[in-house]
């Protein structure tokens, strides 16, 4: 398998605030049409690596490269024109405009490259595929309940046209039923060609959509490999499926 | 009482109160997007008025050029502080940043007075007619101008906001800069425009003071002063509050010299500023004090 047949890559990348070293060395990968899931405890380091790979933070050592080529020194800015794009943790939504403007905002770099028009049209896709934000589309986006600014988080992301998708915690603080709504328009988007990379405080639903996982612990992947597999690992069942030691 | 006095005293409040407002939009579009408060506002309305008397006495250009090449050279002027000053320290502590501010102010102040000296100069009235009188008061020309100019520059910017891209961007950098960064758009970049714009509404409000109040290198600190009152009055960062602070502290500072003392007039503002902070700190019309970080 050549470095080319990645979508993304990271090679034991460190990212270090100030004398605290995050990420040791974390190396993973995604190739396009995935659902990759990233599991670990809080403080793991997950967050760390989606800011890394999105340009938020410097790395001390290692590289990330997508569709092999490096993403050293470029701007975040630079880095979704490439075609990543992610859903930060907690929303994040442009609380005091309407939907329609923070979706429109989705897609900034390409309504500054002038395509208005595809710009519009993929809009109108975006509230076919979330129909309760065409509804309220001129509401403000504050105004809306937790589920309906994750589902418009999702979308504004997607208004961007991505490669790869990442997803920061999209379920965090919804009801059982809207977050197995959320987690499978995730499946359906890969099912249209995005590549996903998702973090997930829910380890079991995530690796149930995911095709392969990676187990990180504080700042190292200490664990990896198909869904199927993870989920029938005994440390796995412990540390984050809730299983006791006589269960597994 | 004496009602054409009154009326006097509220227009002149109203004029001034509207420049008051500039000034305030002016703080609020720095604050909004950066958090800071760029007390070099008030040297960006004293470049606006010395610019605007040197276009005009010393290059002879026509006073409508005169009054619009400033905001373009002030523009540049808050741009290129944004560049050169505040985005090196976009590490450091607010504290540090908002002291910046401060270190500018007196940069720009002792520029101005190696560059023009310690005088006044005058710059005419935009519009060469008799002033128009008004329940037994007289309305100066200039200061229909200044409502005029005031309320346009305030549109416009609403307009700006809510319906380009940039002003859009802008918006959400002030929001949620994380988000809109992972959108794709330049923070940096959007606070560099806040501070150019900042600097455009000064020039704006500096150019259409001149010919009421003559400009000289050091009118910036007091109107400075006086358009953080009222932006601190109205709510930071809210525009509409800006309006009104503005409009307030005018009228306060105007009745208060008229029916009290002049020599009262300032006291009179920060007097009324103690009260509201003490009994709604947040400001008159924002809900909550709590900036949004991201």
């Amino acid at each position: 398998m050549t470095a080319a047949h990645f979508l993304l890559r990271l090679q034991s990348i460190r990212v270090c605030y100030d004398h605290l070293e995050a990420l040791k060395g974390v190396s993973l990968h995604l190739e396009a049409g995935e659902i990759v899931a990233l599991v670990g405890a809080n403080g793991a380091g997950k967050t760390t690596t989606l800011a890394a790979i999105c340009g938020l933070l410097p790395l001390r050592g290692g590289e990330i490269q997508f569709q092999g080529r490096s993403l050293a020194g470029l701007r975040p800015d630079q880095i979704v024109q490439l075609g990543i794009t992610q859903v930060p943790e907690g929303r994040m939504i442009f609380a005091e405009m309407p939907v329609v403007d923070n979706l429109r905002l989705g897609a900034y770099l390409r309504l500054r490259a002038g395509q208005r028009r595809a710009v519009a049209e993929d809009l109108e896709r975006m509230l076919d595929l979330f129909p309760i934000l065409r509804e309220r589309k001129h509401v403000l986006a504050g105004n809306l309940s937790g589920g309906e600014q994750q589902m418009l988080a999702l979308g504004r992301a997607l208004m961007a046209r991505p490669r790869l998708l990442i997803l920061d915690e999209p379920t965090i603080g919804l009801a059982p039923r809207l977050a197995s709504q959320i987690l499978h328009t995730v499946a359906e988007l890969r099912e249209q060609g995005t590549t996903i990379l998702l973090v997930e405080q829910n380890v079991l639903a995530s690796l149930q959509i995911a095709d392969r996982g990676y187990v990180l612990e504080t700042g190292r992947v200490v664990l990896q490999g198909l869904s199927e597999e993870l989920l029938r690992n005994r440390d796995v069942q412990r540390a984050y499926l809730g299983k006791d030691y006589e269960e597994v | 009482m004496e009602w054409s006095a009154l009326v006097q005293y509220v227009l002149t409040g109203i004029t001034q109160g509207a420049i008051y407002a500039l000034l305030a939009v002016g703080f609020n579009l720095v604050y909004s997007a950066t958090g800071i408060i760029n007390f070099a506002q008030g040297e960006f309305v004293m470049l606006g008025g010395m610019l605007a008397v040197t276009c005009y006495s010393f290059l002879h250009l026509p006073l409508w050029l005169s009054a619009i090449l400033p905001i373009g050279v002030v523009m540049l002027v808050g741009a290129g502080i944004h560049q050169l000053a505040i985005r090196p320290l976009r590490h450091a502590h607010l504290v540090t940043l908002i002291m910046a501010t401060v270190g500018l102010s007196v940069a720009l102040r002792g520029l101005a007075k190696v560059l023009w000296g310690a005088d006044s100069y005058p710059l005419p009235a935009f519009s060469n007619v008799d002033p128009v009188a008004l329940a037994g008061a007289s309305v100066d020309p200039q200061s229909l101008w200044v409502m005029g100019v005031a309320a346009v520059t305030g549109t416009a910017l609403t307009l700006f906001f809510r319906y380009s891209l940039t002003g859009r961007a802008m918006t959400a950098c002030a929001a949620r800069p994380l988000a809109a960064c992972l959108a794709g758009i330049r923070v940096e970049r959007m606070n560099m425009w806040a501070f150019a714009l900042a600097g455009g509404v000064g020039a704006i409000a500096g150019a259409v003071l001149a010919p009421i109040a003559l400009p000289s290198f050091d009118v910036g600190t007091s109107l400075a002063l006086k358009g953080f009152c009222a932006a601190i009055l109205g709510g930071i960062g809210n525009n509409a509050g800006a309006l009104l602070g503005g409009l307030l502290v005018g009228l306060l500072e105007s009745l208060g010299a008229g029916y009290i003392s002049s020599g009262y007039k300032d006291a009179i503002a920060f007097l009324v500023l103690l009260i509201v902070l003490v009994l709604r700190p947040q400001g008159l019309l924002n809900v909550t004090m709590r900036r949004d970080e991201s």
